[in-house]
């Protein structure tokens, strides 16, 4: 699996304004439009921030997530999510 | 042949121009800007060669050097919603092609654009040193921010390499470096501070930075700044690799300056261009 289809995503939600207010008002018909598959699909719904990390999103992309609120994700819960993420960096 | 007159290194963080235009002309960022600005003023550039890292606005997944330079009359910015002013920027290209094809002749793999916009990597160092004075610079971008990252040896050699290739450009230009970047940052990630986006997750490491700079051991610093260590610094920490290679068109000497703001884990300098 290569995420490329979740950076997309975020990427897009930054340059498109309508592609944003598509992922505001219709999450699903947004993530429709890229290349992201089904596993993928449930992880942005559930917010699982800590699953698309280790499998490989650009942490800077994903935390795009708190700049909309995308998926209901705010900065203190995507904060809490980071964190139990499973990172070698982290000892 | 075109001449080397000085190298400075500032953050780019991406809050400073709202920040400063909220604080004023005494806030701590401020001062420290306007104190890179004068001495830029005082060496009288021509040119600003500027590295910097993308953060997937200008260049995206689906094409993505690791080297590049901009080859075109001009570019605006930033491209990504940045809170602070637009500008239009005017681009040295007739350098910016020669820095180039140097390059590829020397063995150095750099892409080109000829149309593109920047992001706040390049237009907040715009903003705070050049906005005024309107210099054309040649945007440089060094892959930084998404992993595998060139090595910090690599970054140090291009610099070397364009030095040379700035000495024997046929022209009379004044050219100044711009490094740009963090030593220790995280956006996003685990090292981040709690209840935050971001955070400086090691302090102990942009000082050390700041040590061998003072003390002008690149060599030294080149063989710690593996990617594994840069990475355990933050993962815009790659950053560090924008600044090696400003120092090495500088000529490589000690910093005449060097202030750093501790808690963000970055620093503001000026070399003095041997010759």
């Amino acid at each position: 699996m290569s995420v490329y289809g979740i950076h997309k995503f975020f990427r897009t939600c930054l340059h498109d304004e309508a592609f944003r207010e598509l992922a505001l008002s219709q999450p699903e018909a947004a993530m429709a439009k890229m290349p992201i598959s089904d596993e993928e699909k449930q992880a942005l719904r559930d917010g699982n921030v800590a699953w698309l990390y280790e499998h490989g999103v650009h942490a800077f992309l994903l935390s795009y997530l708190t700049r909309w609120n995308l998926f209901g994700v705010t900065v203190p819960m995507y904060s809490e999510r980071i964190h139990q993420a499973k990172d070698w960096r982290v000892q | 042949m075109a001449d080397i007159v000085a190298g400075i290194g500032v953050p780019h963080t991406p809050v400073f121009p709202a920040q400063v235009a909220k604080k004023g002309p005494d806030c701590e960022e401020a001062r420290l800007y306007a104190e890179i600005e004068a001495h830029l003023t005082e060496v009288r550039p021509d040119v600003l060669l500027v590295f910097s890292n993308d953060h997937f606005n200008t260049f995206f997944l689906d094409n993505f050097p690791l080297l590049a330079i901009g080859v075109a009359p001009a570019t605006s910015g930033p491209n990504d919603q940045t809170p602070m002013p637009a500008y239009d920027v005017p681009v040295h290209e007739p350098l910016a092609a020669h820095l180039r094809s140097s390059g590829v002749l020397a063995g150095f793999d750099i892409a080109v654009t000829q149309e593109f916009t920047l992001d706040h990597a390049f237009m907040v160092p715009w903003h705070f040193l050049n906005a005024k004075r309107r210099t054309p610079i040649v945007p440089f971008f060094i892959d930084g921010f998404s992993n595998p990252l060139p090595s910090a040896q690599r970054a140090w050699d291009l610099g070397v390499m364009l030095r040379k290739a700035i000495q024997a450009y046929p022209g009379k230009e004044r050219v100044a470096a711009i490094g740009s970047g963090s030593f220790s940052l995280e956006i996003g990630g685990p090292l981040a501070d709690k209840g935050e986006r971001s955070g400086t997750p090691d302090k102990v490491w942009a000082g050390h930075i700041q040590t061998r700079m003072e003390a002008g051991d690149y060599r030294k610093l080149i063989e710690e700044a593996t990617g594994e260590r840069m990475a355990r610094a933050g993962n815009a920490a790659g950053e560090l690799l924008n600044w090696l290679a400003m120092i090495a068109v500088s000529g490589g000497g000690k910093p005449r300056y060097m202030k750093p703001q501790v808690d963000h884990g970055h620093a503001f300098g000026v070399w003095s261009a041997a010759s």
